[in-house]
């Protein structure tokens, strides 16, 4: 006996009295709750060490469950109790297999056997299809309007178009979206339409935005989607907040904020993920892991197995799914939706894929990848083939459907650039308003200021913008 | 310091309420019930009545739940549940990130920050969400209802991590509102107006007037406007201006001042973004003289540890950049002692000012204007050279008026010198220009002495964005 207290000694030692004055009821110390011995432990102080010793052992075995052996018996510690271990065992840095991936088509668009996955009628596929090719389409000429100078600046999401369109398709309308930058399908699934995605490409008088940021910032609180920042990841403690307000005022519908493989590496991404496990709110954290942030390579920016892993390390249920199939979004994002508003928790998405365009229209790639890279994911794991190919497949699509739906978005792509370039710029006031609710007098000041020194030097202002 | 706060811990008088006239308060009517309330209690009040009054309000912070580590938060969670008032995770951008998101919904959301000394990470969040959010989105969205309250300033034992007055760095935060309260009665009816606000509100507590300072405060629902400054006590010779809890010493020192005969006007400007300019002119006019308060500063030097390092960052205007690719922050690091802010103007100067902020001992900040980066090309020495920091130069010698300047905006300023000079053949207005080089330390000598010649200084301290169309 005396030998066997010598050995687990420190162990036993270790056992404390926890006393059980929690804060908050929330779920995780309910859960604990009752994993806590019935009672306090031994009460009866005694001088003599090892009476001591003995008493404590004593209440603790006859406290501990008749299945457990010497080597795996617990401790309380506030969080709850903890079964203990004379091992000295690390928690290996990943596992020896990679999370899978959840997928449905496979690479040419046929169904895998055996897949779940939510059903999607005719009219929905149809609509996600064309959306994706009309978010291609409009990618394309908005790019090269940027390289012919009719734009300052673009953004292309070739490679995730069935990540923007597919979780948009999920989602309802009255989900709130927090976007990153290169979600503007989320926008053309609800309805946004090519001349308002123009209109804030050329900051006209018609941008909603009153043209005050960037070509590809969009925002529409019509279609419940927080316009965009540039900022990496600061969206995502604010999609927390807004999902706990939907949560508070009790409604059927949740969160989304959209990022990057880059954005998971900012400190908000964590403090994010952090408070929506404490708050349990219900938002969904879509991760475009596309590979690349600007010119850096996933390997150069986390060593975890991805983005998925990271979500058990803050209580947050994960999935990882092909990006880049439209069946698999879908399915993945319709489900963690009804997750997160059901059981009010967020849930983190992690959707393989690849950016098979440059970062921005400032960019260049090849600086940093191969073209062959990006040629072959272009071919060989393209969306929009895949997803045809099943569309295809059920009878729902057709070449003529095709030639017929790209000739239309090409019309119309022309046509709202023709009108987007022509319409007036915002007014000069504008540049003034909205920073407060009602202009200060300072901004007043200035802005009379400014339109004094626009009289006496006009040639030194632009001429388009009205005064 | 300490020994400053001694003279004043033991009989601390609300500033506005002793000698002098003041001018009448609207808060409280005679018949209202008023209770005698330190500063903490007050704040107190304030929350419990905005909780009441909108059911869509929430507050919360690190330790909020039980009442607070200052005892601000008390009683709010058993009164309305802890689904309105919680405790956070221990991280401050957390806090005001998922209080954006709660305001951004609609809400009200009154976020603790425990010390202004930990508002940093949280600095983001505010710069650049919760300032923007309405401008940026064409007014389609906003965060109005989102205010942070964190304790600030010198209490006595605080040293350098609970006892920062941090303020001037969002005074330069165009899109939020800085408001900070000198007593208890002010701090009731700013923090319920802060609140009710429709725009983000950062809302700075004097720590030290905790509980030391009591007064009378009207038990009802009221609110004392933003943006509103208070003359405090009349006077005829010197305008002083402050705000929080350095009135109290200033309200001292007039009183020490009227006893060799100087009158001394005292304003408290309450709200420092958007500021009460109006008031402050009129007081200014009228006196001829103005002292502006700063209580932190002079106490911090020897903050920073030497480190050596230089950080090196584009800033500025470009044309396209919107709002994230052309802000000038080096007005914030301006009030950082211990590091040097250093921007040149062209190539040459660049790589002599680099080459020096590298080899110099202190931490530098180094903004590169990106406008230049292509289009400014300049005759560059190619052998290793240095140019010394802090030490202004003179590029454009006159005498009617100085110009300062640094970075880019030089170019545009050269350019204004030679436009003045057509413009005006009455006269001749003549311009020097003065390339600061580096904004902290600064060459204070070269612009005094060429102030003294010219009698007049112009400072251009950003390049507006409508000049870079």
């Amino acid at each position: 006996m005396a030998q066997h207290l010598r050995s687990s000694k420190p162990t036993f030692l270790n056992v404390l009295r926890h006393s059980l004055a929690f804060g908050s009821p929330s779920h995780a110390s309910r859960h604990l709750r009752h994993n806590l011995p019935h009672g306090p432990l031994s009460t009866r102080v005694s001088p003599n060490p090892i009476t001591r010793l003995c008493n404590t052992m004593v209440d603790t075995l006859s406290s501990i469950g008749s299945h457990e052996d010497a080597n795996s018996q617990v401790m309380d510690f506030p969080g709850g109790k903890v079964s203990f271990t004379p091992e000295i065992h690390f928690i290996s840095e990943s596992n020896e297999e990679r999370v899978p991936c959840y997928r449905v088509l496979d690479d040419n668009g046929q169904q895998l056997p055996n897949s779940q996955f939510v059903p999607v009628s005719k009219e929905i596929a149809v609509k996600m299809y064309s959306d994706m090719v009309t978010l291609q389409m409009m990618d394309n000429i908005f790019y090269e309007a940027q390289r012919q100078g009719r734009l300052s600046f673009y953004a292309t999401a070739y490679g995730e178009e069935a990540i923007n369109i597919a979780s948009a398709a999920a989602l309802s309308p009255d989900d709130v979206i927090f976007p990153q930058y290169r979600e503007p399908g989320v926008l053309l699934w609800r309805g946004f339409t090519l001349q308002e995605f123009a209109n804030q490409c050329f900051g006209n008088k018609s941008d909603y935005g009153k043209g005050r940021q960037m070509p590809v910032h969009y925002g529409s609180n019509k279609l419940n989607y927080f316009t965009v920042s540039a900022t990496i990841a600061t969206q995502l403690p604010n999609a927390v907040g807004a999902a706990y307000s939907l949560k508070m005022d009790g409604k059927d519908a949740c969160a989304v904020t959209f990022f990057g493989d880059g954005g998971s590496s900012e400190g908000d991404f964590h403090a994010a993920m952090n408070f929506a496990a404490v708050m349990e709110a219900p938002v969904l954290f879509i991760c475009r892991n596309n590979g690349w942030a600007i010119s850096t390579p996933t390997s150069d920016q986390f060593r975890s197995d991805g983005v998925v892993v990271k979500g058990r390390a803050y209580g947050v249920r994960s999935l990882r799914v092909d990006g880049n199939d439209a069946l698999a979004m879908y399915s993945a994002v319709h489900e963690a939706r009804e997750m997160a508003i059901r059981e009010h928790r967020p849930i983190l998405i992690e959707a393989l894929t690849y950016r098979v365009g440059h970062h921005s229209t400032s960019d260049d790639s090849t600086r940093y990848r191969s073209a062959d890279e990006i040629e072959w994911w272009n071919k060989a794991r393209n969306p929009l083939s895949r997803f045809r190919t099943w569309v295809e497949s059920n009878g729902w699509w057709s070449d003529e459907a095709e030639s017929d739906l790209r000739s239309r978005i090409k019309k119309d792509m022309l046509e709202a650039i023709r009108v987007a370039e022509k319409t007036e710029k915002p007014n000069l006031n504008h540049m003034f308003s909205d920073v407060y609710d009602v202009p200060p007098l300072n901004l007043r000041e200035q802005e009379l200021l400014v339109r004094q020194a626009i009289k006496s030097h006009p040639q030194d202002y632009p001429s388009d913008v009205p005064l | 310091m300490a020994s400053l706060l001694g003279r004043f811990c033991r009989k601390l008088v609300v500033p506005g309420s002793a000698n002098g006239s003041r001018m009448v308060s609207t808060t409280a009517c005679d018949s209202e019930a008023v209770k005698s309330l330190n500063l903490y209690s007050a704040i107190n009040q304030a929350l419990h009545i905005a909780l009441e009054t909108d059911p869509r309000s929430y507050v919360f912070g690190e330790d909020v739940g039980f009442g607070g580590v200052f005892r601000c938060t008390t009683g709010l969670a058993e009164r309305f549940g802890k689904n309105r008032v919680f405790n956070t995770p221990l991280c401050e951008q957390g806090i005001v990130g998922f209080g954006i998101g709660l305001a951004a919904m609609g809400n009200r959301a009154v976020v603790e920050i425990q010390f202004a000394d930990y508002i940093y990470p949280a600095f983001d969040q505010i710069v650049n969400e919760a300032a923007k959010f309405r401008y940026r989105s064409g007014n389609q969205f906003n965060c109005g209802g989102l205010t942070i309250r964190a304790p600030y300033g010198a209490v006595g034992h605080g040293g350098h991590y609970h006892s920062q007055s941090p303020e001037a760095f969002f005074c330069h935060v165009p899109g939020i509102k800085v408001v900070i309260p000198r007593s208890p009665r002010e701090a009731k009816g700013l923090l319920l107006s802060s609140i009710r606000d429709p725009n983000p509100v950062v809302f700075f507590e004097p720590k030290w007037l905790y509980r030391q300072a009591v007064e009378e405060v009207p038990e009802h629902d009221y609110m004392i406007p933003l943006s509103q400054a208070e003359i405090i006590r009349q006077g005829s010779d010197i305008t002083l201006v402050g705000w929080g809890a350095q009135l109290t010493v200033m309200e001292q020192a007039c009183l020490d001042a009227e006893k060799e005969g100087i009158s001394c006007e005292l304003i408290d400007l309450k709200t420092l973004l958007p500021w009460d300019k109006e008031t402050v002119e009129a007081s200014v006019k009228k006196t001829g003289r103005l002292l502006k308060l700063f209580i932190s500063g002079v106490n911090l030097s020897g903050f920073f540890l030497i480190i050596g390092l230089t950080i090196r960052a584009p800033y500025g205007a470009v044309g396209h950049g919107g709002h994230y690719h052309s802000q000038s922050p080096e007005a914030f690091f301006c009030h950082v002692p211990g590091i040097k802010v250093v921007i040149p103007r062209s190539p040459r100067e660049a790589k002599g000012l680099l080459l020096s902020s590298i080899r110099d001992p202190n931490s530098v900040v180094f903004f590169e204007p990106k406008w230049l980066y292509r289009q400014a090309v300049e005759e560059v020495p190619e052998h290793d050279y240095m140019i010394p920091l802090s030490e202004a130069e003179v590029i454009r010698e006159d005498n009617d008026i100085t110009l300062v300047g640094w970075g880019v905006q030089l170019t545009v300023m050269e350019q204004a010198c030679l436009d003045v000079e057509k413009v005006s053949a009455l006269y001749y207005f003549n311009s020097k220009i003065i390339d600061l080089k580096s904004q902290l330390p600064w060459d204070k000598e070269t612009v005094e002495a060429s102030v003294k010649k010219a009698g007049m200084l112009l400072i251009l301290d950003a390049i507006k964005p409508i000049v870079n169309y």
